[in-house]
């Protein structure tokens, strides 16, 4: 069987493991809020990572057997932006915020297997070129995670300037004022 | 390459899991980035708070008197006679769930101790324990549990995880409220000295010099200068606002960030031509030169004490009434506390406003009106001369702050001023706006540097529902009537939703309101270009239909 036809076949059943696996890094209690109503207003966490796994499922997919030119990376991570943005914030280290990505290939690996097309040796090299299309993914995500997190550091230095902006802005005409009266520096 | 080895071990590494235990056998883990430092001893020793020393919320030891428990359980005691609301909420809840996903909190964390009813169970298992005959005799079983250290480091972990937002109340088919439980957990906690900085700092600060940054009242004033510099560069008018003056009718107190933070600042320039246009007879007070109110986050005893100065000015300065700025939390505790505590004000009028003859009688006990009410009802008598097509640039939004909202309902009048000063007015969804609407996510004294990633995990429903019409219709401005707002907005727009400013309702009435006399304006209050000539005339034309009672035109004299 051809890897696409069959990821196409198996979207929802590949992505509900996905998402399995995903919402298993929630306390039990959340995950299952996560995957109740898929309200994006009150249940955003749980409408981001579904949508966001489907959408990098939709684009890992369109990418496969693509001749000619590699993927863009950028273009590849850019769907996982929003669910990289959320979980940049939440309770994870780097490799716990990011590992879900992998186990797109385990949540492929293990519904191939329940239908024996693992085996087939076409579909096998296939693989191979979805491996390395997730790691791209993993790649690109990484870059965005740790731009998130630099982010932060900013927004936290940002505060500080405005919050005292004017009182920085007064200090300084201070200085110049007494720069000019005495002509020197103090 | 050898693949196969590094993905299995790639797998292996990262099997993050989730603690299965539950909630109470989970010990409360106090992580950076989660947490506000600690109350330091100057600042807890000013107001005269026990227990001062200097501590760390992430050493072991807390230095807590050797009878903490004791202190606690008197404590909670005492507020359970005092608060029939405390007691009520802790016997109520038949832990339905129903609050249980309606905390920003919960949703941005996942972290089921903030789940609203696990909030209220911190302190019910101890309410049953130590209160209860069916706790005292079955323990766990009756959901009752011992305080000891792992106990209360929960209570200051999630106590401080809430923004006693009082969204879950809204959903719960009793009323619980668990903005009342936090706030009675963190007053008790304020027993044992276990206030954060970033509150008992701007308490001191406000009981000292009466504002939370303790500004000095000369620079308070240059302050206000600076702006009056600015209004002068941008209008071409100049404006004399006075201060501490004896015989006004009107004392104005707003948040102090307006003063100094940007964008409030904006804001406050909006106060500024607003009233002087108007030629209100108002004046500043360099002493009640606060309007929010950090001493509510720490008891109620000290939001009183905090809160007097405001009734002393305005009997010292002999005015009528008072008009307040665009606060959050001020608001709340003017509308619910302020006339309890230290009113009622008789020696003031019921405000009424001098251009429209409107009296505010719901103002009636406290003498305290918000500026958003006496907009609303100015733009309604069509007593502002508006050129709404100035805010063309902008595509609006309106947060509806807690406060404002569930505190005290007000839910129009920033509405019908907004629709009236800019024409691009987007509502956000239903559930995410007036009763329902999400915190921003550092409301009660969080909004500290330190515990960022809570607040940009608390303020991720907020910023999603922006991020809807920001998506849909390219709106680029969140307006707001709240100073934490409008500094944490701002904080959290830029990393969920770039593109998105923040503005105080008043910095956009400002842009719009033709001031008599005034050049013609170039940019907006910050300096923005306007929109072109060319596109302004085409909408210009539209615009000026919208207000009632407004002359077409609205462009300004030179
Ligand atoms: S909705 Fe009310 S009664 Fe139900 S669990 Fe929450 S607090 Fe308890
Ligand atoms: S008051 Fe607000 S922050 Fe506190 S538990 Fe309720 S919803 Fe959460």
């Amino acid at each position: 069987m051809d890897l696409k036809d069959f990821l196409a076949e198996k979207r929802s059943a590949v992505l509900e493991r996905w998402l399995d696996y995903v919402l298993q890094t929630y306390p039990a209690q959340t995950s299952k809020m996560l995957r109740s109503g898929q309200n994006r207003f009150t249940n955003p966490v749980g409408k981001i990572i579904s949508d966001s796994l489907g959408a990098v499922y939709d684009e890992v997919v369109r990418h496969l057997g693509h001749k000619g030119s590699e993927p863009e990376e950028d273009s590849l991570s850019g769907f996982l932006e929003n669910i990289i943005k959320v979980r940049a914030v939440q309770d994870f280290t780097a490799s716990g915020a990011l590992g879900f990505i992998f186990w797109l290939k385990k949540a492929v690996r293990e519904e191939a297997e329940k239908c024996g097309a693992c085996r087939e040796v076409p579909f096998c090299r296939q693989m191979m070129e979805f491996d390395s299309l997730v790691d791209r993914l993993a790649l690109g995500a990484f870059d965005f995670f740790m731009q998130c997190r630099e982010k932060i550091y900013e927004l936290k230095a940002a505060e500080v300037r405005d919050h005292t902006f004017r009182l920085l802005q007064q200090a300084n005409l201070i200085i110049e004022k007494k720069e000019g009266e005495h002509g020197e520096e103090h | 390459m050898a693949k196969e080895p590094i993905k299995e071990e790639l797998l292996q590494s990262i099997s993050y899991k989730a603690p299965k235990t539950f909630w109470m056998d989970t010990p409360a883990q106090i992580k950076p980035g989660m947490f506000c430092w600690g109350a330091k001893a100057k600042s807890l020793n000013v107001v005269g708070m026990p227990n001062a020393r200097d501590w760390n919320p992430l050493d072991e030891d807390w230095k807590l008197p050797e009878n903490w428990q004791e202190i606690l359980i008197e404590g909670l005691r005492e507020r359970l006679d005092k608060y029939r609301s405390l007691r009520l909420f802790l016997d109520i809840c038949v832990r339905c769930g129903a609050c249980a996903d309606k905390c920003h909190f919960y949703i941005g964390t996942g972290d089921p101790k903030n789940m609203p009813v696990v909030r209220g169970e911190l302190m019910r298992s101890i309410y049953r324990k130590y209160f209860t005959t069916p706790g005292k005799v079955f323990g766990k079983l009756a959901g009752a549990r011992e305080l000891d250290l792992q106990v209360l480091k929960e209570w200051w972990t999630y106590f401080f995880q809430c923004t006693e937002c009082r969204r879950c109340s809204v959903f719960c088919p009793y009323g619980i409220d668990h903005a009342e439980i936090t706030i009675a957990g963190r007053e008790l906690l304020n027993l044992l000295g276990l206030n954060i900085e970033w509150i008992q700092g701007p308490v001191s600060n406000c009981y000292m010099k009466g504002n939370h940054l303790g500004l000095e009242p000369q620079t308070i004033v240059s302050n206000v200068e600076f702006m009056v510099d600015d209004i002068e560069t941008l209008t071409g008018i100049r404006i004399n606002p006075t201060f501490n003056r004896k015989g006004a009718e009107i004392l104005f107190v707003t948040p102090s960030g307006d003063l100094f933070a940007d964008p409030g600042t904006y804001t406050c320039m909006g106060y500024l031509m607003l009233f002087h246009e108007l030629g209100l007879d108002y004046t500043w007070s360099t002493y009640a030169s606060e309007g929010g109110n950090f001493g509510f986050f720490t008891s109620n005893e000290m939001a009183k004490r905090l809160n007097s100065k405001i009734y002393a000015e305005a009997k010292r300065l002999g005015v009528k009434w008072i008009l307040g700025g665009e606060c959050g939390h001020m608001w709340r505790l003017v509308h619910q506390y302020m006339d309890t505590w230290n009113g009622p004000a008789g020696f003031l009028e019921v405000p009424k406003s001098p251009i429209t003859g409107t009296v505010f009688d719901n103002a009636k006990s406290t003498k305290m009106t918000h500026i958003i009410e006496f907009t609303a009802d100015l733009i309604k008598h069509g007593k502002l001369k508006l050129d709404p097509s100035r805010n063309d640039h902008l595509k609006v939004t309106f947060h509806d702050s807690c406060n404002t909202a569930r505190g005290m309902g007000v839910f129009e009048e920033p509405r019908h001023v907004l629709k009236n000063i800019c024409r691009n007015f987007y509502e956000m969804p239903r559930e995410t706006i007036k009763e329902q609407t999400f915190c921003c996510g550092s409301g009660s004294g969080l909004n500290a540097g330190e515990d960022m990633e809570l607040r940009l995990r608390g303020g991720l429903a907020r910023a999603n529902a922006v991020k809807y019409v920001h998506d849909k219709h390219g709106v680029n401005m969140l307006a707001n009537i709240c100073a934490i707002d409008r500094a944490s907005l701002t904080t959290s727009m830029n990393y969920w939703v770039p593109g998105v400013t923040v503005a105080g309702v008043h910095e956009l009435v400002a842009n719009a309101l033709v001031m008599t006399g005034e050049k013609k304006r170039e940019t907006d209050l910050r300096g923005e270009p306007l929109p072109a000539p060319e596109d302004q005339t085409s909408v210009s034309a539209r615009a000026v239909a919208q207000p009632e009672g407004e002359k077409a035109g609205g462009e300004a004299n030179v």
